[in-house]
């Protein structure tokens, strides 16, 4: 294992998001490099290594997903479905970061395997007091399942 | 309890129209059964009066009769025939008598032939004796007697005729009326038919229409749950880019920026928090809407605090408890009361420490769940007004919100089955008031 800081893998369509998704990783000085795919066949394609997604150095399994619901192609839903069944990756905690409050989206994600759901807050501050708790939650204090084997 | 009729009036009237009628037929058939056995009864009555009047005349003729034969042939035989004649005349004309006696013109009639048939046997029964064949006759007396039976004999005769007639023509009546009834009755029973076909035709054709509506009510709650899911996602992500980018104007380059910048780059992440508050709340109150809300029993101790812990705002809250059990949706009751305490927080004047008191009150399996405030109180014209969507009676300025909390207090509780309802004076602060059924009690 690498002593490098752990990959976090955002996956979401919306540039605005991504940008201000990264400012929030800056300024909580959340040092885990931010690998980001926008849609879900390319998160499918990220997470399984093909294509131009197969050099592990360049493009490390992440330690961490950050998935978005509502994707052009697949939808997070289907990601997640997918991941779940995915033998040796299929442990890779995922957190719903999306903007539906809707009941049927909350209760499916957990459904599928989803580790923890979040809803985006609209305001720049609330987004980052959530980007630090992440960091500090799933970084720090979380006991990280071994994904080579299983 | 009476259940109302599921018959529309019409046909309920054509059905009792139909069952009186149906009563009066038969009424009327054992009425007219009943009179005409009496008229048939005075028919033979007359006949039988006139049978022994008949018998009486014969009666007297054979009796003369027999008493010329003795007296011209001394036969003993012939006399005994007499006797039994004059014996059997006497039982006839008694039986007659007592059969006239309803009528006083026959009664005295017969009367004066009882002394005439007395005095003509009197004149037979002498010639007997003295055995003088000339003495029999007594053309007078027979004269007399023959002429007043034959004069009774008239009278029963007119009399059959009038009580046949009148007879026949109570028959005809009654049996004129039944016809008439039957037919009524008929045409009654033909009419109710047609109509409850028709009120079924017309219910069928409603509950194929409700069907239609409840189809197209199903796909329109699809689409606004489609819709809302777009609102919801779709719509806030522009916001986060406006707060997201307007703030990182303000800090990563604030060096840039003089104070019309600040102020600008400020009013745009003002706008945008807005903007996100009134999708949030119309979302809660298009959710309020659909969601299903299984009632159980709720502790509105619990709820309260609950409510208190997510709202904390800086009001006194004062709980005159404990406030007992309610009906309700645990989550759907914590956001009703959150959006009350909010809401009994918000208005008071300026200066003035809020202040809020929550007390229950129980009534026939109800429980009253009564959010008092020291605010600054509503206009009785205002009071319902509060309850509506996005109606707001103060400037945004003074009280900011959206103006949707206290609609989604009321459409709750209407889901829930409970009702909702404010008491104020402007000034004086205000009493809102929720109600449902009382939970279960027992621990």
């Amino acid at each position: 294992m690498s002593i490098a800081p752990r990959a976090i893998l955002l996956v979401e369509d919306d540039e605005n998001d991504v940008l201000l998704i990264q400012r929030a990783f800056r300024n909580a000085k959340l040092a885990n490099p931010l690998h980001v795919v926008r849609d879900g066949d390319s998160a499918v394609a990220y997470l399984s290594g093909a294509g131009e997604y197969a050099d592990r150095t360049a493009h490390p399994l992440p330690e961490l997903m950050l998935l978005d619901l509502k994707l052009p192609r697949k939808s997070g839903l289907e990601v997640l479905a997918w991941l779940r069944q995915e033998s040796g990756i299929k442990r890779v905690p995922v957190v719903v970061l999306t903007s539906s409050r809707e009941r049927r989206d909350v209760d499916k994600a957990y459904e599928l395997g989803a580790n923890s759901y979040l809803v985006k807050p609209v305001e720049f501050e609330s987004l980052l007091e959530m980007v630090k708790t992440l960091g500090v939650y799933w970084m720090i204090f979380n006991e990280k399942p071994d994904l080579e084997t299983g | 309890m009476a259940r109302p009729s599921p018959l529309p009036p019409r046909i309920r009237i054509g059905f009792g129209l139909a069952l009186v009628l149906v009563v009066g037929i038969v009424s009327l058939t054992i009425y007219t059964t009943r009179a005409s056995i009496v008229d048939r009864d005075w028919v033979s009555h007359t006949r039988q009066v006139m049978i022994d009047l008949q018998a009486t005349l014969a009666g007297l003729n054979q009796a003369k009769a027999d008493a010329s034969a003795f007296l011209l042939t001394g036969d003993s035989a012939a006399k005994t025939w007499y006797s039994e004649d004059v014996a059997r005349t006497r039982l006839d004309f008694d039986a007659l008598r007592d059969a006239t006696r309803d009528n006083p013109a026959q009664t005295a009639r017969l009367d004066s032939l009882a002394i005439v048939l007395s005095a003509r046997f009197a004149v037979l029964n002498r010639a007997i004796v003295r055995r003088d064949l000339k003495g029999a006759e007594s053309a007078v007396l027979a004269g007399v007697a023959r002429g007043m039976i034959a004069s009774a004999y008239a009278v029963e005769d007119s009399l059959l005729r009038i009580r046949a007639s009148r007879s026949e023509a109570s028959r005809t009546t009654s049996l004129f009326v039944l016809g008439t009834l039957v037919v009524l009755v008929l045409g009654l029973l033909v009419a109710v038919y047609l109509l409850t076909a028709r009120d079924i035709r017309g219910r069928q054709a409603l509950e194929r229409e409700l069907e239609r509506r409840a189809a197209d009510l199903e796909a329109a709650l699809a689409e606004l749950e489609s819709f809302s899911y777009t609102v919801s996602h779709d719509l806030r992500a522009p916001l986060r880019a406006m707060d997201g980018f307007s703030r990182a104007l303000l800090e990563d380059y604030a060096g840039q920026l003089d104070a019309t910048g600040v102020d600008y780059a400020r009013r745009i992440v003002a706008a945008a928090a807005r903007m996100d508050g009134l999708i949030q709340d119309l979302l809660a109150y298009s959710r309020a809407g659909r969601d299903e809300f299984t009632l159980s029993s709720v502790s509105l101790d619990d709820a309260l605090a609950e409510a208190a812990r997510q709202v904390g705002s800086g009001a006194e809250l004062v709980v005159a408890g404990p406030l007992g059990m309610a009906l309700a949706h645990p989550r759907a009751l914590v956001q009703v009361l959150a959006n009350l305490l909010s809401n009994a927080a918000k208005f008071v004047a300026p200066g003035t420490p809020p202040r809020v008191t929550v007390s229950a009150e129980r009534r026939d399996g109800k429980v009253r769940l009564w959010v008092e405030d020291n605010g600054i109180g509503i206009a009785p014209e205002h009071r319902e007004r509060v309850f509506r969507v996005f109606e707001r009676l103060h400037g945004q300025e003074a009280y900011p919100g959206t103006g949707i909390g206290l609609a989604i207090v009321r459409r709750v509780m209407g889901r829930m089955g409970g009702t909702t309802g404010v008491e104020s004076a402007p000034g004086s602060g205000s009493r809102f008031w929720i109600e449902c059924q009382e939970g279960d009690t027992s621990p």
